[in-house]
């Protein structure tokens, strides 16, 4: 797969468009459902996800073919969802604790039957409603792109150090900015 | 450790909105249709060569280090635009390049001993033309033998053959055979080729067939072998591999190229000059991934002119290296002497050809921003500083202005620690700029770089650049009203102390030192030192309001300051002529 992308990109270096075509075909489904996880919105993370293969294509010459490029390309998406998100949503309140749903995206590893599989998704997908744009990134660097917690620090520039330091400030956040302590369940 | 079901799970959430379906490549095509695609290597504009040559003055603080920055990328890599303005390489100008096709996938056949390979095939409203490589040896004796391809098109109807050419590269035989345009909605064709002696007895044939496309808005394409000119060094050519003039501009595609594998880094230009020592604008349209292949647009050349086009490498002739693929072993291309001889077309004499100089800056004045209103005793300061402008600004004449540059960065290319840097500038009665010419010298001396524009054209003589685009500009000696706007506008701190000038016995100076913070300190990847913001200072003298000196500088977390450059005026006068060389130098600048 590396291999396709690296000769994909090298094509589009060149300037030829077959390379472009290469790569929409194959991350445009997984760019588009990450943007779409993150700003609720078919529609602007269709949006989203052009802008950012128009972005990627008008500056490939900036990428080294070596590195793979669908991290690197996933995570523009990623960072162009939050950015549109905070600037359409900027009031928008967590009203769950993070946490909650770092829990049940857990338990989806340990689902036995297909009704307890629904539940969870249920309850996920109500979680991610009420979660802010930065947190919703957070959860789909971290469970949905796969992204090491190393790798999520530096995507959304914070300081050194782990996810769970991440995800923790968040939560401070939201605690100070609603004076509250949040931690319900969704059900 | 990694979570698949939830990964799942989050993509079965997003499915429900999101279906497999999805095809995102008819708008990403649409958009490119509307806006061509503009690979880019670098941040870089046009814009730069007026950061470049017209100081940083009106900068904000903190912008002043990104144009710092963009100083020392001034010799970067090119940006592209692309097929431009109809022109196809190894084609020609097309009248309507939406309506043109090329070659859907490679063609390639061999049969006893030869090998045909349809490099390129091209057509639009107006003709079709097909490029055919031939190598391999014929068992019968070939030496006269003559290539003809025949097209059918599907209805059985042969395309009708207008013309052919032909060229041997090395063991390659490269023929490129003209027809008359297509029918429209044809995209399959058969071809018949034959090699055939003088008395038509048939020394080889073959049938295959071709498949064509829509060439897409800007897409490159190969360029084709036998270069109009060529120069070789140690097993490197310099190339100049076509040439195509419309009515108002030529095309120039050069590249470099290894008779070895190998591969190139750093960058290269070239400057294109004629037997009088006229130079030629050359503007960088397209540059290819290896750093190879560079395309330029000219002003529209004239016909039997013999031109010399030079290899450039700046700052340091070190900058270019080639590495041996086969070896590993790398080597400097410093010291070669690259000059490439090229006679152009006598067809391209013509009249309507005819070059101008113009004198005089043709673009529309834009207007100068409102001002903001400052404190008072601010004021008092931008009012010494604005009269003392008025000299300057206002009288037809040449002004004569040296700066010197010290950057204490550790940045690496250009510009060097110190520079000193001697402006020319014609000014007409309201100091607009309407020629003028940069040099940039040593502490010795020894001159570094130089750059000339006339009206909106400028060229750089030492990297061979041009630009196109220069917006028009007042010249002015006043650093410090801009940046007391700036800092009204930025909330910037300011202390005003009175001290003695720079450099001067007995000259009292007002010196202001303007500071501004980031939100939080910043650490630069590779620093082991954070910035808590960065400032600014300037010295005007009390006497007459002349700002003589500016520096910007870091502020760094622990409270000290890390200068990152100092500007000195060092001469500034107002001549109604310059210097006869620097007219003869503006002299030698084509202007389309």
């Amino acid at each position: 797969m590396e291999e396709d992308d690296r000769i994909a990109v090298c094509r589009l270096k060149r300037g030829d468009w077959g390379g472009l075509d290469t790569l929409v075909e194959r991350y445009q489904l997984k760019a588009v459902r990450a943007a779409f996880l993150i700003l609720r919105d078919v529609q602007a993370a269709e949006d989203v996800t052009q802008e950012t293969f128009i972005k990627v294509a008008r500056h490939i010459k900036r990428f080294d073919e070596r590195r793979p490029f669908a991290p690197y390309f996933l995570r523009s998406v990623v960072n162009a969802a939050l950015d549109m998100a905070i600037l359409i949503s900027r009031q928008e309140r967590a009203s769950i604790d993070i946490e909650f749903l770092e829990e049940r995206l857990i338990a989806a590893d340990t689902v036995e039957s297909e009704a307890e599989w629904n539940t969870v998704k249920r309850d996920v997908q109500h979680a991610l409603e009420q979660l802010s744009p930065r947190q919703r990134a957070a959860i789909v660097m971290r469970y949905y792109l796969d992204l090491s917690e190393k790798e999520m620090a530096a995507q959304m520039n914070a300081r050194p150090g782990t996810v769970k330091w991440l995800l923790n400030e968040a939560r401070a956040r939201l605690r100070d900015m609603l004076g509250v302590s949040h931690r319900r369940s969704v059900k | 450790m990694t979570h698949s079901n939830a990964s799942r799970l989050l993509d079965e959430i997003a499915a429900q909105a999101v279906p497999e379906t999805l095809d995102l490549n008819d708008r990403i095509s649409a958009y490119f249709a509307h806006q061509p695609l503009q690979i880019r290597t670098d941040g870089r504009n046009d814009n730069n060569w007026r950061i470049f040559v017209h100081t940083l003055r009106s900068k904000p603080l903190l912008t002043i280090f990104l144009a710092l920055l963009a100083i020392a990328l001034v010799t970067g890599a090119a940006y592209a635009l692309g097929r431009l303005s109809g022109y196809i390489p190894g084609f020609g100008f097309s009248q309507d390049t939406s309506a043109a096709l090329t070659l859907l996938e490679p063609v390639e056949i061999t049969r006893d001993g030869l090998t045909l390979r349809v490099l390129q095939a091209l057509g639009d409203s107006q003709r079709f033309s097909v490029t055919i490589q031939q190598s391999g040896t014929l068992l019968s004796d070939s030496q006269s033998a003559q290539p003809s391809l025949v097209i059918t098109l599907p209805d059985g109807r042969p395309l009708e053959f207008v013309e052919g050419s032909g060229s041997q590269d090395g063991s390659f035989l490269v023929n490129t055979f003209h027809f008359a345009a297509l029918p429209a909605d044809v995209r399959d064709l058969s071809l018949h080729y034959t090699i055939s002696q003088p008395d038509q007895n048939i020394l080889w044939q073959a049938e295959f067939h071709l498949r064509l496309r829509s060439l897409r808005a800007d897409e490159q394409l190969p360029a084709l072998p036998s270069p109009l000119a060529e120069s070789s060094h140690g097993g490197l050519s310099l190339r100049l591999e076509t040439a195509a003039r419309s009515a108002d501009f030529t095309l120039l595609e050069l590249a470099l190229r290894f008779e070895r594998r190998a591969s190139l880094s750093g960058d290269w230009n070239v400057v294109l000059s004629d037997s009088q020592g006229r130079f030629y604008p050359l503007q960088l349209v397209n540059a290819d991934s290896e750093n190879t292949h560079k395309t330029y647009r000219a002003p529209a050349l004239p016909g039997s002119t013999e031109f010399l086009l030079t290899l450039t490498v700046f700052p340091d002739p070190h900058n270019l290296k080639a590495i041996d693929l086969d070896t590993g072993q790398a080597f400097s291309l410093q010291g070669e002497e690259w000059a490439l001889f090229w006679r152009s077309p006598a067809e391209w004499d013509s009249p309507q050809a005819a070059l101008t100089l113009p004198v005089t800056a043709t673009a529309p004045i834009p207007v100068e921003p409102a001002l903001l209103s400052l404190p008072a005793a601010w004021q008092q300061l931008s009012n010494l500083a604005t009269q003392n402008d008025q000299h300057w600004r206002v009288g037809a004449g040449w002004i004569h202005y040296v700066t010197s540059t010290e950057t204490l960065s550790n940045a690496q290319g250009y510009p060097p620690p110190f520079i000193v840097t001697e402006q020319w500038l014609e000014v007409d009665a309201q100091g607009w700029v309407l020629r003028s010419v940069y040099s940039d010298s040593d502490q010795q001396g020894n001159l570094l770089q130089q750059s000339l524009a006339v009206g909106n054209y400028g060229i750089n003589l030492t990297t061979g650049e041009a630009f196109t685009d220069i917006a028009p500009w007042q010249f002015s000696a006043d650093w410090l009203t801009p940046e007391l706007q700036s800092a009204v506008k930025s909330g910037a701190d300011l202390v005003i102390e009175s001290a003695p000038c720079p450099d001067t016995e007995n000259e009292t100076c007002w010196q202001l030192t303007f500071r501004e913070s980031l939100p939080a300190p910043v650490q630069n990847p590779g620093q082991n030192v954070s910035y808590q913001g960065a400032g600014r200072r300037i010295w005007m003298r009390e006497r007459d309001g002349a700002v003589i000196r500016q520096q910007a500088f870091w502020r760094l977390e622990d409270g000290s300051e890390r200068v990152d450059f100092t500007q000195t005026l060092l001469l500034l006068e107002k001549l109604a002529a310059p210097p006869p060389e620097v007219l003869d130098l503006l002299a030698k600048v084509i202007v389309p």
